[in-house]
């Protein structure tokens, strides 16, 4: 999972201004039905609008229809990230991330191109590794033809000139900013994997409490990346999710930290941790890919996750740690380390919220690298002080 | 120390001196407070009541654009929402917003008449950095957010149109908007916080997508709003647009009531300094007057070692005690007068230019500082002269017994000769090459003041004249009458020239008024020349905003009484740098069959409908245009080049307006809409009552109205009439300083005399011959300067005709002598004469 759908919660204690300005990501989707509201959502929690659809049993799986827009359901995303290398071993990450938030189920005709369905954002990210210098970007447009769209037929979303079009086999990926740009041809080498038993991926243990998602793990991608107004031709894996559903998150929830990892003997590892209110773990889980694609789904008895080293961002003040110690049942630990500190993204121009997504290394014990893949960390606002 | 307790001991000496000399002369001081207090009230009065109009609507303006900076509008009108969707694919790092912003006509489910009011479509997602009023999130709970944004029809209202309109949250309204009709839910009433609360009082908020279909105007926007910081950043989104539009600043929208009323404003500012003006010759008469009362005990003081300074400053100190308190009541009166005048401002306003809701008048310092300035500068001014003959008292003057004529038939000579070297200056001012409505002002001032200075000499002529007539009849009151006002000419010239003053001014303007008035009764009889107006309900600022449905002109065309109509279309165009109208119609019929009021034309020719246009007189006035000059016409299909043909006489727009054939503007516009039709019925049929029926059966289905176009020239009379309701107040505000002036002046004039009458009562006259005396002195005052001001108003209405409205606002208006107004303002002379003789007369 990259992003849980906490889109309404509505009730449980009221959401507070200055907290929904730092809750991180997870409230990205609070704050979509009352985009930018800064005021606390009033309707009940988690009852969600009769009319959206919600994700109760496995569905079957079409692709490449289910790569695109799924009517019926509040949120939506597409997510990339990916370790990327140029020829000379110059280390970048990268993430391209769309979001659509339905304000009604199924948008209705209207004469007017500006009738509202759903609105789009998207945040994009570049991490120069060897520079070490973060950019990144957020832009938010109402759904509309020219500003942004996205198809229900095949994976085809875009905001403005950003684009994630799945053609001719690969997926390619585009976003061009002044600070940076992003310009990356995935291939799929594989079909996408499952996250949970049809798809159904819990964030909870109520019925509902859950979402659409699956992930293209490991694509070979090459391209362009532009930084700091240098363009480096580069080479490395990707990371493609894709989860849609309507409140997915309980009233409690909040917050959470994923994990996603290729490693070095040709399997993924997708670790997701939901915090409750308190900071402690509400809800743990992951999915065990091997290196021809088979999923195994984990539960938290087969997890241990511990986190040190924080970082304060010196922006909004959160502190995130740096190390996580990830031990399966029955594998050597992993210590899974940020590449760099500061891959902190706030955005201004979309929800206002902060929150950590950056490229990480795998090693075990002795420092040995067993792979690399990328972190995200929401939420870390509130912890100031309290001690993650 | 003790030379400096001396001085002041003897000024002290000498301000009771004045104290007591005004407690004594109470009336004539009050009257000439009065004066004062007046003129600067008018000053204040229009100042105040037009900066509340342009600052309420400055205010409106900013209200709504609250961060905006600027925005982006199409040279035609209407942006595509492609062109907003182009400039935020080239993410210029701006907060930028896409605006449908229509006027609508809005009735609520009751019987309240129905408002204009001002629809606003915004994205609520591209205005968050923008604006805070339009926050819907803040404001509707998450159901009536997702409404707002997702069904059509739903409308969120300010709490004043609301309550203005008795509509409730839950309520359909009906909206008239452009050509169309629709029909809205009210989801919320809003309450605007700070300062936008008392300006947004007739917004009606809805999502853009609902705006456009409201509207009728799917795809289209009217402007995109920005917030740019430098102008660094101007020149960025500058550089980004595409051709055909324009970056405006919203200062400079805010300021354009400012603009649009320049001409107005300085025609009242300009009208309100001449009554000041006619203040200062109040005080200058007063003073005059208080000079030669005091003569002896001036000529006593000089005798005691008094210094021409000690006694100049006596004046000052009076004047100035003239000024302060004058001012002070001026000041006051004018915050009152301004309460009631900008109600008529506003009206006016409303009515030529944009809708503008002013709330109450506040008194700025500003306003206090300027009324103070103004009449410490009347009163210095017109204190200067009596000071002058103060300090050069002599001390002979001690002995001498009455206050003698001052002003010989020499010195009346020569002050015609000034008179009459202004009035020339003022003829070759006219000549010199200048556009400005400022010489225009100028040459009035100059005209007035010449006729002021010829006065006296008139009024020498008239005495001896009435002595020459009165002598062989033994009339002594009327001889009395004759030499008095002769011998006392230095008050009485002042008196007849501030009295001439006024009535001039009242004769001026009335005649310019009247004479515009006939005209343009005359130009809408020719320029109209068709019996039923046909045009849409909705009329913004008394502008045709919209087009008719092309049923409506389809209808009304096949009517069977219907002998011609003439298809309009007008609209608002931006030419060489100003907004000016744009006008199709079938110029060629037009010109074949009508006789559309024309001030110069082509004559070799037909008018070629591919290449000629017509221009407006204002238009040709401000671009120098002449016959046979080209004309390039930005359009949408490429530049027009077309010939002047024509200039028409339009008091329609003083912003200037080309009419250009239908079929060309149709082909180079893209746009075959209509805005009005102009119906010619046949002969016998009642237009009144067809007018009616047509209204009846058009209005089932659309916004549109009929009306004959002998209603449509009443309802044009009637702004015409409202508009000028401020001028005639100002004139009569001048007569009532100039009744003030007069009225002291006999007053001062009988009352110095008393000791004359006491000895020609001893010699046996009469009661009665006292009174014709009194009156007679009184009525000759009020004659002469009745006379003068006859001929100075006549010039002075050709000035203000011919020179200010010309080049305030590019219309020549035929202006002839009125008599009517001569008379009436003889009358009026007399009656002051008659009113300011009574009280002396009792007195004595």
């Amino acid at each position: 999972m990259t992003f849980i759908d906490v889109t309404l919660r509505k009730n449980g204690p009221a959401v507070r201004t200055h907290h929904l300005l730092g809750m991180g990501i997870l409230m990205i989707l609070a704050l979509v039905n009352s985009i930018i509201a800064q005021s606390p959502p009033v309707a009940p929690a988690t009852a969600p609008s009769p009319e959206f659809l919600r994700a109760i049993a496995p569905r079957e799986w079409n692709f490449p229809r289910d790569h695109g827009r799924h009517d019926g359901y509040k949120t939506e995303w597409w997510y990339f990230t990916g370790n990327m290398r140029d020829e000379a071993g110059r280390r970048f990450g990268y993430q391209l991330t769309f979001f659509r938030t339905a304000y009604i189920p199924m948008a209705t005709a209207r004469p007017s191109a500006w009738g509202l369905g759903d609105i789009y954002f998207a945040h994009a990210a570049v991490s120069d590794v060897s520079g070490k210098v973060f950019t990144f970007k957020d832009h938010l447009q109402r759904g509309r033809v020219g500003l942004a769209m996205a198809s229900d037929q095949t994976l085809d979303v875009s905001l403005l000139d950003w684009s994630a079009k799945l053609q001719d086999g690969a997926v390619h990926l585009q976003a061009k900013e002044k600070e940076f740009s992003i310009d990356l041809t995935c291939a799929i080498p594989r079909p996408p994997t499952l996250q949970g038993k049809g798809g159904l991926n819990a964030k909870g243990l109520q019925p509902g409490q859950a979402s659409y998602y699956y992930s293209m793990t490991r694509l070979p991608t090459h391209g362009t990346i532009e930084t700091a107004g240098k363009k480096f031709t580069v080479e490395g894996i990707s990371w493609m999710d894709h989860e849609f559903s309507s409140n997915a998150l309980g009233a409690n929830q909040s917050g959470w930290d994923w994990i996603s990892l290729s490693l070095a003997d040709g399997s993924d590892l997708m670790i997701y941790r939901i915090r409750n209110q308190t900071g402690g773990s509400d809800y743990l889980s992951g999915t065990q890919i091997s290196a021809d694609g088979q999923p195994r789904y984990l539960s938290a008895d087969d997890i241990q996750l511990q986190s040190s080293k924080p970082w304060k961002s010196p922006v909004s003040g959160g502190s995130y740690p740096q190390e996580w110690r990830v031990q399966l049942k029955g594998r050597a630990p992993m210590i899974v380390r940020s590449v760099m500190p500061g891959q902190e993204l706030t955005t201004p121009h979309t929800t206002n919220v902060n929150y950590f997504e950056g490229a990480v290394d795998v090693v075990d014990e002795q420092g040995h690298s067993m792979g690399e893949g990328y972190l995200e960390m929401t939420d870390y606002l509130k912890s100031l002080g309290g001690g993650m | 120390m003790k030379v400096g307790t001396k001085v002041f001991g003897f000024l002290g000496f000498l301000s009771r001196m004045s104290g007591g000399h005004f407690r004594r002369h109470r009336l004539e001081a009050l009257l000439c407070l009065i004066g004062v207090a007046l003129g600067v009230a008018v000053v204040v009065a229009i100042d105040s009541a037009v900066e509340a109009c342009v600052g309420s609507f400055r205010g409106a303006v900013q209200s709504l654009a609250e961060r905006s900076t600027h925005s982006i509008f199409a040279s035609d009108g209407k942006i595509s929402d492609d062109i907003f969707i182009q400039l935020q694919r080239q993410k210029l790092p701006y907060p930028m917003a896409p605006i449908v912003d229509r006027s609508v006509l809005v009735a609520g489910p009751g019987s309240a008449e129905p408002a204009v009011a001002r629809l606003m479509g915004v994205d609520i997602f591209s205005e968050r950095q923008l604006r805070a009023f339009t926050q819907m999130q803040l404001t509707l709970d998450a159901d009536r957010l997702t409404r707002f944004l997702t069904e059509p029809g739903q409308v969120v209202l300010v709490d004043a149109l609301a309550t203005r309109l008795g509509i409730k949250s839950g309520d359909t309204i009906r909206l008239t908007v452009g050509r169309g009709r629709a029909e809205a839910r009210v989801l919320e009433i809003i309450k605007p916080t700070g300062v936008a609360q008392s300006q947004l009082t007739d917004v009606i908020l809805c999502d853009l997508a609902t705006a456009q279909e409201l509207a009728g105007a799917i795809g289209s926007l009217d402007r995109i709003d920005l917030h740019l910081e430098s102008d660094e950043e101007v020149k960025v989104v500058t550089a980004a647009l595409p051709p055909g539009f324009v970056l405006r600043s919203t200062g400079q929208r805010s300021s354009t009531l400012g603009e649009l009323i320049q001409a107005y404003k300085l025609n009242l500012n300009a009208l309100s300094l001449m009554a000041s003006f006619v203040a200062v010759f109040i005080v200058y008469n007063s003073m005059l007057i208080s000079v030669q009362q005091r003569a002896t005990s001036l000529g006593i003081l000089r005798c005691l070692g008094a210094s021409r300074f000690q006694l100049a400053a006596t004046y000052i100190t009076e004047a100035l005690a003239f000024a302060v308190v004058g001012g002070i009541v001026g000041v006051i009166g004018g915050w009152l007068l301004s309460k009631l005048m900008v109600g008529l401002i506003a009206t006016t306003i409303n009515d030529l230019y944009v809708a503008i809701r002013p709330g109450s008048v506040t008194l700025s310092l500003g306003a206090f500082v300027k009324g103070l300035v103004l009449s410490t500068a009347s009163c210095l001014v017109g204190a200067a002269v009596p000071l002058l003959r103060a300090s050069r008292t002599q001390p002979v003057n001690a002995f001498r017994s009455t206050a003698h004529a001052d002003t010989s038939g020499r010195s009346a000579k020569r002050l015609c000769g000034v008179g009459i070297a202004l009035l020339i200056s003022s003829i070759i001012l006219y000549a010199l090459p200048s556009n400005s409505p400022v010489v225009g002002f100028v040459m009035a001032l100059w005209i007035a003041l010449g006729f002021a200075l010829i006065c006296p000499w008139v009024a020498l002529q008239a005495c001896g004249l009435i002595a020459a007539i009165a002598r062989p009849a033994q009339w002594l009151p009327l001889q009395m009458a004759a030499s008095g006002v002769r011998r006392s000419l230095g008050i009485t010239g002042v008196a007849i020239a501030a009295t001439m003053l006024a009535m001039s001014m009242n004769v001026g303007v009335r005649t310019m008024v009247s004479s515009f008035r006939s005209a343009l009764g005359n130009w809408v009889e020719q320029r109209f020349a068709a019996d039923i107006f046909v045009g849409p309900e909705l009329l913004v600022n008394h502008k045709i905003d919209s087009t008719l449905d092309p049923e409506v002109v389809r209808w009304v065309t096949a009517q069977p009484q219907v002998q011609k109509a003439i298809e309009y279309r007008a609209r608002d165009y931006e030419y060489a740098g100003k907004s000016i109208l744009l006008s199709a119609t079938d110029v060629g019929d037009l010109l074949h069959n009508h006789s559309l009021p024309m001030k110069q034309s082509e004559s070799r020719r037909p008018f070629d409908p591919a290449h000629d246009v017509m221009i407006s007189e204002p238009l040709a006035g401000r671009t120098k245009l002449k016959i046979g000059d080209s004309i390039n016409l930005p359009s949408p299909t490429g530049p027009h080049r077309l010939s002047v043909y024509a200039i028409f006489f339009d008091f329609g727009s003083e912003r200037g307006q080309v009419m250009l054939d239908r079929h060309t503007y149709a082909a180079g516009w893209n746009d075959d809409g209509i805005n009005s039709l102009h119906v010619r019925i046949m002969p016998g049929v009642n237009p009144e009552r067809l007018a009616a029926k047509w209204s009846e059966h058009l209005r089932r289905d659309y916004p549109v109205v009929a009306n004959s176009f002998g209603n449509v020239k009443i309802e044009i009379m009637k702004v015409f009439d409202r508009t000028f309701k401020v001028t005639e107040v100002l004139t009569w505000l001048a007569g009532g300083v100039a009744f003030c002036g007069l009225a002291g002046s006999l007053l001062s004039i009988s009352l110095a005399r008393r000791k004359d009458y006491s000895v020609l009562s001893a010699m046996g006259m009469s009661g009665r011959q006292t009174a014709l005396w009194m009156l007679g002195q009184g009525l000759l005052i009020a004659w002469t300067s009745a006379l003068v001001a006859a001929a100075a108003g006549t010039a002075l209405a050709y000035v203000l005709a011919y020179v200010i409205q010309f080049r305030s606002f590019g219309w020549s208006i035929p202006t002839h002598p009125l008599p009517r107004f001569w008379i009436e303002s003889l009358l009026l002379a007399s009656a002051a004469a008659v009113v300011a003789a009574i009280y002396p007369a009792f007195r004595i």
